[in-house]
């Protein structure tokens, strides 16, 4: 079966085809290979009953429905999860970097906490169908010195290096300050919970509080990147980044909880 | 989100299953996942057709109760109808898709009319 378009077929087939494949990346590999096949198929008879226009309506129209059934799927994987996780770790890490920007104290803990996020998601991408909770303690412990170092060393807006503060408002620093305690916290439980014996419930509690505190952190980074538009487009492109990514993670981190855990 | 075992069809699922129904009294016996979609928006005069991540979860879930029965056509055929090496996929209702659909249909007090779920008239 080839579920490959080619170009003899109309582009809004080949459009619509692809925005499948996005959609179903992170199936299991022989579940995607039978959705696309059918699919394309599907939309070769559309493009006949109603056009490319038709084909295409039908094709964004799906976007909603398909994030809605990945939910739910019974044979997911963590992929797109633990890719999500690495991400979220590589623009800290980037953040963290930025010389010009955080005060050095801060600076150490984004690291730490960057790094066990790029550790963390490099350990669940090796093995993204099950959780074995001892192999975490390594990232989960980094991360959770990392966020409480964050939420205790936080600069307030006044100690940054420019000359007038550019975020003149105290709602980001409780956001983000929030956010990194609650993260903190809900790593430490899941450092914890890796040497119980049966893990589940306290690990289920510690990611409920780490969506909590990454919703929080999400908003203050968003909201500290479109403070900075006019001071400094790198923290902007940074903190945005770094926020959407979180969000991303947010979105998929429920799935986590369908994996199986050991 | 997850779906406890043992509950009953949703909404998309029973309609699926009617317009099979439906289609196998008209005289088709198997059909494709578009087929079946087209069919439901023809009897439901709707303008939009069923998406396919909703359309094929629901045959996949279908399918897994037994409802339905699927096979793929030939690589011979496929390439015959001009879609070189992607065959169609075509789905037959089961009996057991049939007592499924009616059983249903009997719990939730509904009857199918023109392509629409409606509740049955009360009967005093």
């Amino acid at each position: 079966m080839n579920s490959q378009t080619n170009r003899n077929l109309p582009p809004s087939v080949r459009f619509a085809h692809h925005i499948n494949r996005v959609l179903s990346w992170g199936m299991q590999s022989q579940q995607r290979q039978t959705f696309l096949v059918e699919t394309l198929t599907d939309w070769e008879e559309m493009h006949r009953d109603r056009g490319s226009q038709g084909v295409t309506v039908r094709a964004l129209r799906g976007i909603p429905a398909a994030v809605w059934a990945r939910f739910d799927e019974d044979n997911i994987t963590a992929l797109p999860a633990s890719l999500a996780i690495a991400l979220v770790g590589l623009a800290a890490l980037g953040a963290g970097l930025l010389d010009s920007t955080y005060p050095v104290a801060v600076r150490r803990f984004i690291i730490l906490a960057a790094l066990g996020t790029f550790i963390l998601g490099a350990i669940l991408m090796s093995n993204p169908r099950r959780i074995v909770i001892r192999r975490y303690r390594l990232p989960t412990l980094m991360l959770a010195a990392g966020f409480l170092g964050m939420a205790t060393h936080m600069p307030e807006h006044t100690e940054w290096q420019y000359d007038t503060p550019f975020v003149d408002t105290v709602i980001a620093d409780v956001f983000m300050i929030v956010g990194f305690a609650v993260v903190g916290i809900g790593f430490s439980m899941i450092f914890a919970a890796s040497f119980l014996a049966k893990p589940r419930v306290l690990a289920m509690v510690a990611g409920i509080l780490i969506m909590m505190g990454t919703a929080s952190f999400a908003g203050g980074q968003i909201a500290w990147g479109i403070a900075a538009v006019a001071t400094d487009p790198a923290i902007t492109a940074t903190s945005i980044g770094v926020g959407l990514a979180s969000l991303s993670f947010l979105h998929v981190l429920p799935r986590l909880r369908h994996l199986e855990l050991t | 989100m997850r779906r406890k075992d043992g509950t009953g069809l949703v909404r998309n699922e029973l309609r699926l299953l009617l317009t099979a129904a439906d289609l196998r009294l008209a005289g088709s016996d198997h059909f494709h996942g578009y087929d079946l979609a087209r069919h439901l928006a023809a009897a439901e005069d709707a303008a939009s057709i069923m998406s396919q991540p909703t359309l094929y979860r629901a045959l996949r879930r279908l399918e897994e109760r037994g409802a339905l029965t699927s096979e793929w056509e030939s690589l011979q055929d496929a390439a015959a109808s001009g879609r070189e090496g992607r065959p169609r996929r075509y789905y037959r209702l089961t009996s057991a898709g049939t007592q499924l659909a009616q059983t249903e249909l009997q719990e939730r007090q509904l009857q199918w009319t023109h392509g629409k779920l409606i509740p049955q008239p009360n009967t005093a």
